[in-house]
């Protein structure tokens, strides 16, 4: 076995089972004019901007380090000018909350910021606090005084938090939480290089590290784009934050393009390197900052394995002729129908070519989330895995296609439920 | 309802039109007014039932052999420009307005194309908008009357248009032969209009509230002493209440509500293919 297949069948998590359709021929010819039309927005996006020369777009780690390599590509081969700069941003959820959390001590808050205690809230339902400091701040509960013993063992609250790095008793988790909140904010600010305006793009779905750093107390503006938008329930729309390849609530059949919130697993899969989520910064000796996911030669490890999806995306993108823009729409309209039905309908060939690895959950906890085994159809059926539709389809059952399309039923049923649940507390109003 | 109380309905719509006009003519002449300022679309240009994806369609059906490409590539790259326009807006200046200049570059940047494409594009849309517009004499023949009081009217619009394209529309629509000046007379070719403010060009825009302080400073007039019509409630009366002048309401009538719901379900199976 060559080089080549060894990182595809790694990458995969398994071996392709066919020919026809393999993971880099469906990059390169389904995910290549999506991706290529996502650019082709982002570039327009650009075009609009009034100060496009006070403007980053800043590739958050880690599917925007891809995200980043795509768009330069495209811009090469279609020779399209752009006058706003590209930068990655190495930024995690759990970098991007810590300078809203010592707002906090700082501003002498008895409460933590509202996006603070909404992203945390959701993040560490199970955690107790002691748990949930070790994440965020590295300080475990044996290093805190005595005092703070019980109130650390109670489960996670954002109002525990807020009282702990208020207190005496939590100064050195605040200390730590102050000094990484500091060299984030300053990379931040090495790679905006002096603009005013971070656009950060990133894969998707809630905007949660927008919504942070815009309550960090930054004096920079910051907005961001999305391949795919989604929302919380009950949460407003922010109007900084956009979804440029779709904007769902959830899938429906009805906007085919919201396929990517069915199987969001896997768009996250494409375009994250093989790179350790950003967790802790630290000042190199030349003054720069540089995150832990910086590992000696980490661009390279951007660079997808040949064979796999992702090195498809990238020689449909390299193949790309000069201003493409006809092309890409034409390609996109038809390879959305394709992605459309790989997802919801998948051969077997599609359950290989877009099974994917085990993903890390993030937000300094070890949890991630796995690609089963193969298994039976009732087992498949009665579980919550990553993509059940593959499952079916890797399984080879004969009926593969009525279970589907029942699956698929079910879908429709539930969206409609949904929507009509949304709907429900406007018609009150 | 029977078919007597619709007219009555209908004519009773009309008369509350008539009142408003007779309400503004009114506020106007009441003796200390120096400024009148007007809302273009849907005030004094009165669209029809179509929507704004069906007319950006038709201008690129229209533009398309020119510019040798697919038509509905173009229409698509049109309306991504159009939404890319005002997703920069919100992310970058939420005070500010998209312009059609900029989206236009954009698309015949996109195709390789020059300067010379996106002015096709751009005369193709206002062409094809201008089909879908009429004027309001009723409220034109207002603004000639006051203006023969030495009342100064002008336009103040939220629009992606240039100030040139609206006036370009204003002329066109109304059959006018020219906006109308200080020095020029009043005949009734002459378009009583003394000069357009457009959000596009100013950076300001009424439904944040920031093109009417904009327009005063400009005109050089106390708020106090200036009216605005318009359709809209909140970024034509609301606001401009909130900046200090005097605002006279005037909505569209039911019939043109009617029309427009028709025209949106009409219009629902393309907006589902753009949505897809």
């Amino acid at each position: 076995m060559s080089t080549t297949t060894t990182s595809a069948t790694r990458e995969l998590g398994g071996a392709p089972r066919s020919a026809e359709v393999t993971p880099e021929s469906f990059g390169r010819d389904v995910l290549g004019p999506v991706v290529a039309e996502f650019c082709l927005r982002l570039w327009t996006l650009g075009t609009q901007l009034e100060r496009p020369e006070d403007t980053a777009m800043l590739f958050c780690a880690r599917g925007g380090l891809r995200m980043q390599l795509a768009h330069e590509r495209f811009l090469a081969s279609s020779g399209l000018p752009t006058a706003v700069s590209l930068r990655p941003l190495m930024v995690s959820r759990l970098a991007a909350v810590r300078p809203v959390l010592v707002r906090t001590p700082r501003e002498g808050l008895d409460h933590l910021l509202p996006s603070a205690a909404a992203a945390l809230a959701k993040e560490f339902a199970v955690l107790d606090l002691g748990a949930a400091v070790k994440a965020l701040s590295g300080v475990g509960p044996e290093q805190l005084p005595a005092g703070a013993a019980a109130p650390l063992s109670q489960p996670f609250t954002p109002d525990g938090l807020a009282a702990l790095l208020r207190s005496p008793d939590g100064a050195l988790v605040t200390e730590a939480l102050e000094e990484q909140a500091d060299l984030f904010v300053e990379h931040l600010r090495q790679q905006l290089d002096g603009r005013q305006h971070a656009l950060l793009v990133d894969t998707g779905l809630y905007g949660t590290t927008r919504d942070l750093l815009a309550e960090a107390g930054l004096r920079e503006q910051t907005s961001c784009a999305l391949i795919a938008r989604s929302f919380r329930p009950g949460t407003a729309a922010d109007h900084r934050t956009y979804g440029l390849s779709v904007t769902a609530h959830d899938y429906s059949l009805l906007q085919r393009r919201s396929v990517l919130l069915r199987y969001w697993h896997f768009v996250e899969w494409l375009f994250e390197p093989p790179l350790r989520s950003t967790s802790r910064f630290e000042r190199r000796a030349d003054g720069r900052v540089v995150a832990d996911t910086e590992v000696d030669g980490w661009e390279d490890l951007v660079v997808p394995a040949p064979g796999t999806p992702f090195a498809g995306v990238l020689a449909y993108l390299d193949a790309l002729p000069p201003a493409p823009a006809e092309k890409v729409v034409l390609d996109a309209d038809r390879a959305w129908g394709q992605l459309h039905r790989a997802v919801v309908l998948p051969t077997p060939d599609h359950g290989w070519a877009m099974s994917v690895e085990a993903r890390s959950h993030g937000f300094g906890r070890e949890e991630t989330w796995t690609q089963p085994e193969q298994r039976g159809l009732l087992e498949v059926l009665r579980s919550d895995g990553m993509w059940r539709e593959g499952e079916v389809a890797r399984s080879a059952t004969p009926l593969r296609l009525p279970v589907l399309l029942a699956v698929e039923a079910l879908y429709g049923l539930r969206n409609g439920y949904r929507a009509v649940r949304r709907r429900a507390p406007i018609a009150k109003r | 309802m029977s078919r007597v109380d619709g007219i009555r309905s209908r004519v009773g719509r009309a008369l509350h039109q008539r009142e408003r006009l007779a309400q503004l003519e009114r506020e106007v002449l009441r003796g200390d007014v120096q400024l009148l300022t007007t809302d273009v679309f849907d005030t004094v240009l009165l669209r029809d039932h179509t929507t704004e994806a069906q007319r950006l369609a038709a201008a690129a059906r229209r533009a398309a052999p020119e510019l040798g490409v697919d038509p509905g590539a173009l229409a698509r790259l049109r309306w991504e420009a159009h939404a890319s326009g005002y997703r920069a807006v919100s992310m970058e200046r939420p005070d500010g307005e998209a312009s059609l200049t900029m989206m236009c570059a954009a698309v015949a940047a996109s195709l390789g194309l020059g300067d010379g494409a996106a002015k096709t594009l751009h005369d193709a849309e206002l062409a094809v908008d201008a089909e879908h517009l009429r004027p309001n004499r009723p409220l034109l023949a207002v603004f000639r009357r006051v203006r023969a009081a030495g009342v100064r009217v002008v336009a103040v619009s939220d629009t992606y248009y240039s100030e040139d394209d609206v006036r370009w529309l204003l002329a066109t629509v109304t059959g006018a032969d020219r906006t109308g000046g200080s020095s020029g007379g009043l005949g009734s070719r002459e378009l009583p209009i003394d000069r357009v403010y457009s959000s596009a060009d100013e950076g300001a825009t009424k439904h944040r509230g920031g093109l009417y302080p904009l327009v005063a400073q400009r005109e050089s007039v106390d708020p106090a002493r200036a009216v605005h019509v318009g359709d809209h409630p909140s970024a034509d009366v609301q606001r401009s209440r909130e900046a200090g002048w005097t605002a006279v309401h005037l909505p569209r009538e039911g019939a043109f509500r009617a029309a427009k719901i028709l025209g949106g379900a009409a219009a629902l199976p393309s907006a589902l293919r753009r949505a897809r």
